[in-house]
């Protein structure tokens, strides 16, 4: 796919990427840029450093520091959510991959992708940037996650279990709505091809753009474009395709 | 859970007190101050040994490092004079195994680091043994000489060509002895047979083949045939956004040359049968543990993903390693492992950070003792950690330079994970992460263990009293 050879030659050769025809690159930037992409067009010149949010390790285990309730596990859950798209991004260069390592981060990105929709997505406004929703397929893409995450935080009544101050992750997954889980793979993990859709990505609209500075957090609850989500995935999108 | 090992005066391990014997060669093999590649005080990256591994009877004693060397030490001859003096290994030959390559079509460097090495059975004079990188495994012959032919016709003392004008006479060649010389010479190079890295080879109880598993096929060679061979087990999916498996260890039964097992990330282990058809996608056994509800968590396919998986010198047994435990499973039954040992579960609490350092990724193994009652594997902070099946007791060791002065009994010891801390006990936030044990070797009837520590490697021995 031609766009896997864009982003290829952003890491690996300073030349045209005709040279490069890895499987094993192929097959793991598939993995990865998949979700992604099926986001539709970004915005160019929208793009944050991904890390520059991350929370230090200690942050995230110091049990007298960290807030258990159900924000500080949402918190939780997207730093984890930060660190693995981190992991992602650090994880090209000059040598081929571990692709155990990749398939296990990519893993546990769609549990953290899972567990951060704790209700019923709300219908989505049309977007213009979005090619509709029945064009999604396959696993959940981590934008709209964390737009309906925003767009949910008003609406999600706090889990019925309390969350226990150690081992916040072992409720993450108890306390997912079933019925929503069952609406969210209905909706995202169809069976339609990902061929057709791909014939609509125009990556000349996505642009190398400088990293900018971190943003403040975000204000309003919509992930719309502008705002950190969009800036962190467009951001993911830069340096995964290129120029 | 809290670790404990035994503070009981653990019987079978405290009388025969293993004695700490560093093995200070292997620090100073890489003396060559002229090599750019070194520097003072420091560790060396190319150093760092990647894979130790006992011949069959336990004379040699092979490593592999990530700078792609190959160093090979063999065990000291008792004397007469000395019976109670263990033998001592000591460095028999070293080489360069594989080199850094750059596979200019995939722009991509292939590391030189020697991920698994394993030795044929002796069948002559000399030895051979396989050694992999991420993509090409190599039979290498290593053999002795101790005489060289002398008086050639042809040819001077140095070898220069005789003007054949000047000879007179004709002579015999003859041996003389010579200082003994190992050299090490590759015999076949099996190559471009993998797609992705080779994480092990194994060879078979025929002795004629062997195989070799990458993260998601594996291949079965002949040892004569190198351009070609058969593929066994094939998990790539033809779509690859649908993989979320990969394997990550293989070995052959030790006595049934049809039977092999695989393990995978998803902490699972198929058993295969050769005979059932040519393409073993389609496993024979199916090991896999029920997952505890309690302990779930977003790592828990990660620490359940196996490092390594080891055949019981019986061939009944099968151990595999995961993040946390070993686990012995019955080959005749799949549902759950017969015995789990908590290598360091404090650890479990710590999952996130060592996610975020990476930590959750290091691939421990895993050995049994040649009796298959002890089982031994690698933590962090030098710790290594050995389960006697038979009394269910354990011990956690430590190879360190302070511990390892020639004669010096081990110590356990102890990691503190709350509370008060004890004298000698360290604390679970003090452990150093960097300093990890992932590769171990048991001799084959000794009680004589290999560890390696970075870059040093540690040979422990039983003290004879």
């Amino acid at each position: 796919m031609a766009v896997h050879s864009c982003s290829l030659s952003v890491f690996l050769c300073s030349g045209p990427c005709a040279c490069y025809t890895c499987d094993l690159l192929d097959d793991v930037l598939r993995i990865f840029t998949i979700p992604i992409l099926q986001m539709g067009k970004l915005r160019p010149g929208e793009g944050i450093m991904v890390g520059g949010l991350k929370r230090k390790h200690s942050d995230l285990e110091e049990d007298e520091k960290w807030d258990w309730g159900p924000a500080g596990l949402r918190s939780y859950q997207q730093a984890l959510l930060r660190i693995s798209l981190d992991k992602v991004q650090r994880g090209l260069g000059p040598r081929a991959p571990s692709l155990r390592r990749h398939v296990l981060i990519h893993n546990t990105l769609q549990q953290l992708q899972a567990a951060l929709c704790l209700a019923p997505a709300p219908a989505l406004p049309p977007e213009p940037l979005f090619l509709g929703e029945e064009d999604f397929s396959l696993s959940a893409t981590i934008g709209s996650i964390l737009r309906e995450l925003e767009t949910s935080m008003d609406e999600t009544e706090p889990p019925p279990d309390p969350v226990a101050p150690v081992g916040p992750q072992h409720e993450v997954l108890s306390q997912s709505d079933p019925v929503f889980l069952e609406a969210l793979s209905s909706r995202y993990l169809g069976d339609s091809g990902l061929d057709e859709f791909f014939l609509d990505i125009d990556t000349s609209a996505v642009e190398k753009e400088p990293a900018l500075a971190p943003p403040a957090p975000p204000h309003n609850l919509f992930c719309a474009p502008g705002s950190w989500e969009w800036n962190e995935l467009d951001h993911i999108m830069e340096i995964i395709l290129g120029s | 859970m809290v670790l404990q090992p035994s503070e009981r005066h653990y019987r079978d391990w405290s009388d025969r007190r293993w004695k700490g014997q560093e093995s200070r060669v292997l620090t100073d093999r890489l003396q060559s101050p002229a090599d750019p590649r070194r520097s003072v005080n420091s560790v060396m990256l190319a150093d760092i040994i990647s894979t130790v591994e006992f011949n069959h009877t336990g004379e040699l004693l092979a490593t592999g490092d990530k700078g792609g060397r190959v160093v090979i030490f063999q065990r000291e001859q008792e004397s007469k004079n000395q019976v109670h003096r263990r033998g001592e290994y000591n460095v028999y030959s070293t080489f360069q195994s594989h080199e850094p390559e750059f596979d200019y079509l995939k722009s991509l460097e292939i590391e030189e680091k020697i991920n698994k090495i394993r030795w044929l059975p002796q069948q002559n004079a000399a030895y051979f043994l396989l050694s992999t990188n991420d993509k090409t495994v190599k039979l290498w012959k290593v053999s002795e000489r101790d005489k060289r032919p002398e008086g050639y016709n042809l040819k001077d003392e140095e070898g220069r060509l005789r003007d054949p004008a000047t000879i007179t006479t004709l002579r015999v060649p003859v041996l003389r002895p010579m200082d003994l010389m190992v050299e090490a010479t590759p015999r076949r190079v099996f190559a471009n047979a993998h797609t992705y890295h080779i994480n092990s080879i194994s060879v078979n109880s025929d002795y004629e083949t062997y195989m070799s598993a990458d993260d998601l096929r594996i291949n079965l060679w002949n040892f004569e045939i190198t351009n070609q061979s058969f593929n066994i087990v094939d998990i790539k999916p033809a779509n690859m956004e649908e993989l979320t498996e990969v394997i990550t260890a293989a070995e052959f039964h030790p006595h049934h040359c049809n039977t092999f097992v695989y393990s995978s990330s998803k902490g699972t282990i198929r058993l295969c049968d050769m005979r059932a058809s040519a393409l073993c996608d389609r496993h024979t056994k199916f090991f896999e543990e029920p997952e505890d509800p309690s302990n779930r968590s977003f790592f828990s396919e990660i620490i359940s993903s196996i490092s390594d998986v080891k055949f019981s010198h019986s061939g009944r047994y099968i151990m595999t390693r995961d993040y946390l435990t070993v686990k012995v499973w019955d080959l005749n039954m799949e549902n759950r492992p017969i015995e789990t040992y908590q290598v360091h579960d404090y650890l479990r609490s710590k999952l996130c950070s060592l996610y975020e350092n990476d930590c959750i990724f290091d691939k421990f193994e895993c050995v049994w003792n040649g009796s298959d009652s002890v089982i031994m594997t690698g933590s962090y902070n030098n710790f290594f950690r050995m389960f006697d099946r038979n009394t269910k007791r354990d011990v956690t060791l430590e190879a360190s330079r302070e511990n390892s002065k020639p004669r010096a009994i081990l110590k356990p010891r102890k990691v503190c994970v709350g509370g008060k801390r004890r004298k000698d006990e360290i604390s679970v936030d003090s452990l150093d992460f960097s300093k990890k044990i992932l590769h171990t070797a048991w001799h084959p009837s000794e009680n004589i263990i290999a560890v390696a520590a970075t870059n040093n490697l540690y040979i422990f021995q039983d003290k004879v009293n």
